[in-house]
């Protein structure tokens, strides 16, 4: 039986390439998303074509007992699952407080904090069973600092920040290693990015920054460091890492 | 594809040997520096790896800049620069602040903070003319920090301000010279290291003996530096915190 790299909120960015890499390395990735089932059968199709192996979920995880019970599943089903990697965005765009409605700040809250609540809820007690495990949180600049119109996301963020830590400082010693990965710039990820942008800003931005400037962030070059933070040895973990593109300005220096 | 090049800065039985051994198993050419690079464990680095050997006074800008030609000159421009020291001098450890002699927290700035300044100036100057990478990379600098860059524990502010101007020299490189196509990643290692000795064990002469991985193992922190040098410029690391999964932080 083949461990499991259980994936929430697997696009095609960071989510599903993390998945496919995964897979190359003799995990059995379950990729779970919102909607797009035609997008997510082509993530599946893409890790079967490379000779690997894959499973794909439509998952709501704002909805009551949804990651719960697709955790369940998979450990029934599938196999244990070693590698969860919380991938679930929550950025609505810059909003002045008074257009933030009460209902979107509590959704940033469920997508950016309580439902990694409630996947740690869900593995940590089966990995700390086993004596191993490992959770990759991907974060954002919004974790580090809250810019103009960003009370839903900072806040959400943020939460997960701390969550992380505080998750870190109880399961480290347990063996699960826990990482708050702050993805500090913009990713090459037609499902997020290109969404927010629309095709043709998406393309312009592309031409501008990205491909051969590498300056949006490249999934599969992400997926490397994922990866390896998987691998780091237990007597050298590290539980936050900054990510950026070479020619981009950090957060600190905005 | 040509060879890279590494220097470390600081070397003896820890993360420097670790990564000498790792880098040249990885088909780089590796210099290492000391001021006294006679010590058996840098000795059997050259033996068993063919890595080469140099004395240096890091906190000299003549001497720095010497082993930077020397290198150079040996074995080509450097593409990995690892700034390895710590720098305390003996009689600064566990002083208070009202004990603590003045003579020797300023040896011990120059001994870190400046010689990583030193060593950042002489890599960049180097590293800015290479030629970039398939990637577009010209070279990576890493500066192997502390706990002290993180947090100022008591009786030890000599340390502390020294770690951290380490820190703000490293956040300022990395400002300038990563859009130049240089990586810096500044490394704290927030633990006791404990390296693999003659009897198999790993023990840190004050922590005591490892056990169940409770230190850090310098072999595994050499494979996060050689990681950091290989990312990809559209996703560069800078600071990344190593601690043992038991460590209280």
């Amino acid at each position: 039986m083949k461990p499991v790299c259980l994936v929430l909120g697997a696009g095609a960015g960071i989510g599903g390439t993390v998945g496919r890499r995964f897979a190359q390395e003799g995990y059995h990735a379950c990729l779970c998303r919102r909607s797009d089932a035609d997008g997510l059968k082509r993530l599946v199709d893409g890790i079967e074509a490379d000779g690997n192996s894959a499973s794909g979920f439509l998952l709501n995880a704002i909805e009551p007992d949804s990651i719960e019970a697709r955790v369940a599943a998979i450990e029934a089903e599938i196999g244990p699952i070693e590698v969860v990697v919380y991938n679930l965005g929550a950025q609505i765009g810059d909003r002045a407080l008074k257009d933030t409605s009460a209902k979107a700040f509590e959704t940033g809250w469920r997508m950016g904090t309580f439902g990694l609540f409630r996947l740690a809820s869900a593995v940590c007690p089966r990995m700390e069973a086993r004596g191993k495990g490992t959770l990759l949180v991907t974060s954002s600049t919004a974790a580090m600092r809250g810019n103009a119109g960003q009370h839903s996301h900072a806040a959400a963020m943020g939460g997960r920040r701390m969550l992380c830590q505080s998750l870190n400082a109880e399961f480290a010693s347990k063996g699960i290693h826990v990482v708050h990965i702050v993805i500090d710039g913009a990713v090459d990820a037609p499902d997020t990015l290109g969404k927010m942008l629309g095709p043709e800003r998406f393309e312009q931005l592309r031409e501008a920054r990205g491909r051969e400037h590498d300056g949006l962030m490249l999934p599969a070059e992400i997926a490397e460091t994922y990866l390896h933070l998987a691998k780091q040895h237990r007597s050298t973990w590290t539980h936050e890492i900054d990510l950026r593109a070479f020619s981009d300005r950090p957060w600190w220096n905005h | 594809m040509t060879r890279d090049v590494a220097i470390i800065v600081g070397g003896g039985p820890g993360i420097s040997a670790s990564c000498a051994r790792l880098f040249a198993k990885s088909g780089m050419h590796v210099a290492i520096a000391a001021r006294n690079p006679d010590k058996p464990v840098l000795q059997d680095l050259e033996k068993a790896h063919g890595v080469r050997r140099y004395a240096c006074d890091a906190s000299e800008p003549a001497a720095v800049e010497l082993l930077f030609q020397n290198v150079v000159q040996d074995l080509g421009a450097p593409t990995l620069v690892v700034h390895n020291i710590d720098g305390r001098v003996a009689g600064i450890f566990r002083k208070g602040i009202t004990e603590a002699d003045p003579s020797m927290a300023l040896e011990t700035l120059r001994g870190s903070a400046f010689s990583a300044f030193l060593v950042g100036q002489q890599a960049a100057r180097l590293m800015l003319e290479n030629e970039p990478s398939a990637n577009g990379a010209k070279g990576t600098i890493i500066f192997t920090n502390a706990s002290a860059a993180l947090k100022g524990f008591a009786s030890s502010g000599a340390f502390a301000m020294a770690c951290q101007a380490k820190s703000g020299l490293a956040q300022s490189m990395a400002r300038e010279l990563m859009p130049q196509g240089i990586h810096v990643a500044n490394v704290p290692i927030d633990a006791a290291i404990g390296w693999t000795q003659d009897d198999g064990t790993r023990a840190h002469r004050l922590a005591g003996t490892a056990a169940d991985d409770n230190m850090a193992d310098p072999d595994y922190i050499a494979e996060i530096y050689l990681q950091l040098h290989r990312q990809h410029r559209s996703t560069w690391a800078f600071e990344v915190v190593l601690r043992p999964w038991l460590e209280k932080w």
